[in-house]
């Protein structure tokens, strides 16, 4: 898949994945080196660093949860008061990380976030 | 570029000649004899220091020998030379420090004690100050190239350990470190 698809691909699951629920606010396809990919944050993010803030994040939760004998990570969860921050891998290269409402329907979320985490590895 | 690349630039940066290599070594016999004196003041400011008394309690004969090595080095090379074999010698020196938990700032500060101390020697053995100026020249090369190796070695070091720790790719806390 070329470059532009493969990025318009992407794209176009962030923002299927933000419309099939309105408790997510935005996400994001970030590499593992802490990457930014695709994403449909809000403008006057600092993408670089959120990036790199959520890769970050995944791979202290990774070594964490093998460190402690609780296998494989599934996802990383952070509650704000204002809302969650999400992040889930997405094959071995990259991630899919979304900020929701602080009153979001977890499950539905989770299970979309899954969906679309699958599809973005195959796409990678 | 590897820390090797680094190391060839920064001799080619600060002029480091075979002239240097060769004035280093025809001051070796001054370190031979003021060297053993050197060292053992190093130590005994080491002891002064609680941070630095207890890397060094116990093994302070070891410790020595390696330190008198590591300076006899300096004006012999490593392999008759200052190339490859003399950076990766460096190279370890630097991630030794991190494992026995010696701060960077006291290498910085053994770099001046031999300073100092290497020029208060050359100044005793030395006839014209012509030839001391242009000896002491080939010493601070050789010991700011030595530094610049042994400080890079032990910020890489401690980046591999970070990264072990957290899981980290070095490409990603590179990232990290540019975000900050």
């Amino acid at each position: 898949m070329a470059t532009t698809s493969k990025s318009d691909a992407l794209n176009t699951i962030l923002n299927t994945l933000s419309a099939s629920s309105g408790d997510i606010e935005a996400s994001a396809v970030i590499s593992s080196d802490g990457l930014m990919i695709a994403s449909n944050f809000p403008a006057g993010l600092d993408e670089d660093r959120v990036a790199a803030m959520a890769a970050a994040l995944l791979s202290m939760g990774e070594r964490a949860s093998s460190e402690l004998a609780r296998g494989d990570l599934d996802q990383i969860f952070v509650k704000g008061e204002n809302g969650n921050l999400i992040l889930v891998t997405s094959g071995d290269e990259g991630m899919l990380t979304t900020l929701t409402t602080a009153s979001a329907k977890l499950g539905l979320v989770f299970l979309d976030m899954k969906r679309a985490a699958e599809e973005i590895a195959r796409i990678m | 570029m590897s820390s090797y690349d680094n190391f060839t630039e920064m001799k080619k940066f600060v002029g480091f000649s075979s002239e240097d290599a060769e004035n280093l070594k025809s001051i070796a016999h001054v370190f031979e004899k003021h060297g053993p004196a050197l060292t053992d003041f190093f130590y005994e400011t080491l002891d002064l220091y609680p941070e630095t008394a207890t890397l060094i309690e116990g093994r302070v004969d070891s410790l020595k020998a390696t330190h008198a090595r590591w300076m006899g080095e300096l004006f012999t090379g490593v392999e008759g030379g200052y190339d490859e074999a003399y950076f990766n010698n460096r190279d370890i020196v630097g991630a030794v420090h991190v494992k026995i938990g010696l701060d960077p700032r006291w290498v910085e500060g053994v770099m001046t004690i031999i300073r100092t101390g290497g020029h208060a020697a050359l100044a005793q053995e030395l006839e014209s100050a012509a030839e001391l100026g242009e000896k002491f020249n080939s010493l601070c090369k050789i010991l700011d190239l030595d530094l610049m190796v042994i400080n890079l070695s032990y910020a890489d070091e401690r980046l591999t350990r970070l990264a072990t720790f957290t899981g980290m790719s070095r490409k990603l806390i590179e990232n990290c470190i540019s975000s900050g």
